[in-house]
């Protein structure tokens, strides 16, 4: 990754305008608002135009999100012109709520978790314990291996699945209202699925 | 009290008479007003697909795009299987209407509190 020197007044103020560009808008994947923070990541990253919120990004490289979130911050910290729009984004922060790094910051005491997207005029975002990329995969086969990787959660806990298969939006709340288990938000290709309490 | 009713058709223009009798049967379970789908797999996916059933029409019979646009007209509902969907590079935006791309658990929700399914 190429990084603008402070030396180059130009080229940290072309960083600034692509973190502008970014911040606030929907991530590609969930349509979450991305927080500054986020931003800055995506910049690092060189997502350009396919921006995502920090538990999209997570979801997609198949990362816990604590490490991704750490490691974005390590990352930005040892480098002058990504710390330097990292700590104007804290500046700008406003909903800790909003912002993965200004929770952990705020010294929010929840149990380190994906924070998934929620329609806007849904409640606080739900959270994640566990998360699968199915693809394409579609039909019995999706809900087959949903089952198998639910299981392995607690009773209570909750799956975040992407999954594209056309038929997923009509499939997954189906096979939740069939097995009981809870549909917690339905953002195609986005899901949070929660097991059911008792087998 | 109306119950439900699958009219499940696996063919096409392979075999456009199957087509057509699964589509008159699924009309009559609609005018009988059970809820009832007609759930669209391997061949017959591809009458998902608008102009598709146009130039299908069987001896004695309405056309079936006729008897499909009158069925989605009386209340009924099509699935189209996602996988044969996909096998056969089908096109979403090309979707009659009524017809929505599913995979089993769908069907499965549908069968599953009982209900009768013919075959064709």
């Amino acid at each position: 990754m190429s990084e603008p020197e402070l030396s180059d007044p130009a080229r940290l103020e072309a960083l600034r305008r692509s973190v502008a560009a970014l911040e606030g808008g929907p991530c590609v994947a969930c349509g979450r608002a991305l927080c500054g923070h986020e931003a800055v990541t995506c910049v690092v990253m060189g997502l350009g135009t396919a921006q995502r919120c920090l538990s999209c990004l997570a979801i997609g490289l198949g990362r816990p999100v604590e490490e991704l979130r750490a490691g974005v911050h390590e990352h930005v910290s040892h480098r002058e012109c990504f710390g330097r729009v990292w700590r104007e984004a804290d500046g700008r922060e406003r909903d800790v709520a909003h912002c993965p790094w200004a929770a952990v910051q705020a010294g929010r005491s929840e149990a380190p978790r994906v924070l998934a997207a929620a329609a806007a005029d849904d409640d606080a975002p739900a959270a994640a314990d566990a998360s699968w990329d199915a693809g394409d995969t579609g039909c019995g086969e999706l809900v087959l291996e949903l089952r198998r990787r639910l299981a392995r959660l607690a009773p209570g806990q909750v799956l975040a699945v992407t999954a594209t298969d056309l038929g997923a939006p009509q499939d997954l709340p189906a096979w939740c209202g069939l097995t009981g288990n809870t549909l917690v938000t339905n953002r195609h290709p986005n899901y949070l699925i929660r097991r059911k309490k008792e087998r | 009290m109306a119950g439900r009713f699958c009219v499940s058709l696996t063919a096409a223009k392979n075999d456009p008479d199957k087509a057509t009798v699964a589509f008159v049967v699924a009309n009559a379970a609609v005018a009988s007003d059970q809820e009832t789908l007609v759930f669209l797999s391997t061949e017959a996916v591809r009458l998902s697909q608008a102009g598709y059933a146009d130039d299908i029409r069987e001896e004695g019979f309405a056309p079936l795009r006729e008897l499909m646009e009158n069925f989605v007209k009386a209340g009924g509902k099509m699935f189209v299987c996602s996988p044969c969907f996909k096998k056969r590079g089908l096109s979403e935006g090309k979707l009659v209407a009524g017809a929505t791309v599913v995979g089993g658990a769908k069907l499965v929700e549908f069968l599953a509190g009982g209900a009768p399914c013919i075959s064709y």
